[in-house]
């Protein structure tokens, strides 16, 4: 289940934002492309992400994935847990599975992002 | 142009695969998922299409002069039934394509790669023809062949691989009673039947397991395709793909054309000096590996382990200080071993095991180390 509220970048990322802090990760659907799961490279705390820019890497057996900043902030916090961990990602994407939490410094980017309705349309057109 | 496709093609649809292109055809990525592909393979059995792969026959008095002047390996002392790996070369001694050759009683079959298929037919027959050898050359993927009749199987084949521990048992139930395969050893070939159908059987694979390659009647190969799954399903017979087909090699030490082999290096660099006979007859590209077998090679190939999670991946670079010593050919997280592996050509110097230097994954260095290949080897059958 999406958590109510909940948005979401063209290239597959969620964002979730509760006053000036968001929570973000990858959505359902992009766990379902990057099967086999092996590593995830997450920035650290401090770093700041830029919208649209590559903040951290998904490894899979094939293939490395860039995932991108849904909005631009500060690093406040990385789930340690997802890295001992991955299948968290895949069974839980919009909880456990978190990547970052990060201070917006830009809130009004939120008009580039997408509803769950919007997204869905998104995934169907890339499936 | 539209990619061609195997006779199997409508089954990977069926099951939901992953198709990707890989040397102009449409293939299976991955059906289940990479990780649960190589375990079946490892531990079970897998089952390949490997449909986009060719066969070439080779028929007529001089074939066993024809096929040593082309390849790289000792064709002129083999004997009926056996397998051998060699090179087709460029005249400066690099590599065109890898392939196996069967040695059969009548006719000499030679196995190449997918994206190699057209490149090598012209070459075979250009290059037998300039000698003047009595050899036909026959396509035998190829139903338009106008020579096909004359191939073993007398129509259009195409190839299905069994690999894994559990090979054997399964293909046993499905070929006639006469073939029994705890007799048909590594790197053998025979003719056999499978479910009433003529077809040429070999002990050889591509995944550094024990298993078998299956050429047979294309018109046929959904229905063997489906018997072998239906048969091998207390055995664990699983659809594999060319993504764990390619983590397995890589884990094996098996090169890959494109990858460890190209016409810029010599099968002495890439470390195949077994498929290589310097001692024999001429063929096509000898004399200048005969100089860098004396003077030696200008890169080697090595296996590399990396100190980091992120994924070492073909094409990152080997760096020692500020200049670039090398590049890495094929990388992955091995399924089996459960760690990342890779596979680079460095300088000789710093091909022994044990020598460190860096790797640059996509702009972050991290230190690496060679390691002896291959990573993988299975345990002997007691």
């Amino acid at each position: 289940m999406r958590p109510e509220g909940i948005l979401f970048s063209k290239s597959h990322e969620w964002v979730l934002i509760e006053k000036d802090i968001a929570t973000t990760g990858i959505s359902d659907f992009a766990v379902k492309q990057l099967s086999d799961l092996v590593f995830v490279d997450l920035p650290e705390i401090t770093d700041l992400l830029e919208q649209g820019q590559p903040y951290a890497e998904v490894e899979s057996v094939k293939a490395v994935s860039d995932i991108y900043a849904p909005l631009s902030g500060e690093v406040i916090a990385i789930n340690e847990d997802i890295g001992d961990n991955l299948d968290l990602i895949g069974k839980d994407p919009f909880g456990k599975g978190w990547f970052v939490k990060f201070r917006l410094s830009h809130p009004g980017e939120v008009e580039n992002l997408l509803d769950s309705a919007g997204y869905d349309k998104v995934c169907v057109a890339a499936s | 142009m539209s990619n061609k496709r195997t006779p199997l093609h409508p089954i990977h649809e069926s099951l939901g695969a992953r198709i990707i292109d890989f040397g102009g055809w449409d293939m299976p990525v991955q059906y289940a998922g990479i990780v649960a592909e190589s375990k079946a393979t490892r531990t079970q059995v897998g089952l390949f299409d490997i449909g986009h792969m060719n066969r070439i026959e080779f028929l007529g008095a001089d074939r066993v002069a024809a096929v040593d002047w082309c390849l790289s390996c000792n064709v002129a002392n083999l004997t009926e039934g056996r397998v051998k790996y060699g090179l087709l070369l460029t005249e400066r001694g690099t590599a065109l394509d890898d392939v196996l050759v069967y040695f059969d009683s009548d006719r000499i079959h030679v196995v190449v790669n997918a994206g190699n298929r057209d490149q090598d037919l012209r070459l075979f027959r250009e290059r037998i023809a300039a000698k003047g050898f009595d050899c036909t050359v026959i396509d035998a993927g190829d139903g338009n062949d106008p020579k096909i009749g004359e191939s073993l199987l007398g129509v259009e084949q195409t190839i299905i691989a069994l690999q894994g521990p559990n090979s054997e048992t399964l293909l046993q139930r499905v070929v006639d009673t006469d073939t029994d395969l705890s007799e048909l050893g590594y790197y053998r070939n025979c003719r056999s039947v499978v479910s009433g159908l003529p077809c040429l059987l070999s002990r050889t694979g591509y995944t550094g397991e024990d298993g078998f390659e299956i050429f047979f009647d294309a018109r046929e190969a959904e229905r063997i395709w489906n018997l072998l799954m239906s048969e091998g399903e207390d055995l664990g017979a699983t659809p594999v793909g060319l993504g764990a087909r390619d983590a397995l090699r890589t884990e094996a030490g098996m090169p890959l054309y494109g990858h460890e082999l190209d016409d810029q290096t010599t099968p002495l660099e890439a470390g195949l000096k077994f498929g290589v006979q310097l001692k024999a007859g001429d063929f096509v590209g000898k004399a200048p590996l005969l100089e860098q077998f004396e003077n030696g090679v200008g890169k080697a190939l090595v296996g590399l382990e990396v100190d980091t999670k992120r994924v070492p991946r073909p094409h990152c670079m080997l760096m020692n200080g500020d200049e670039q010593i090398g590049v890495v050919t094929s990388g992955t997280f091995s399924p089996t071993l459960q760690k990342n592996i890779a596979m680079g050509f460095v300088p000789p110097s710093m091909s022994e095991v044990g020598t460190t230097f860096e790797m640059d994954i996509r702009g972050k260095r991290h230190g690496c180390t060679v390691v002896p290949m291959p990573f993988y080897k299975r345990a002997k059958k007691s």
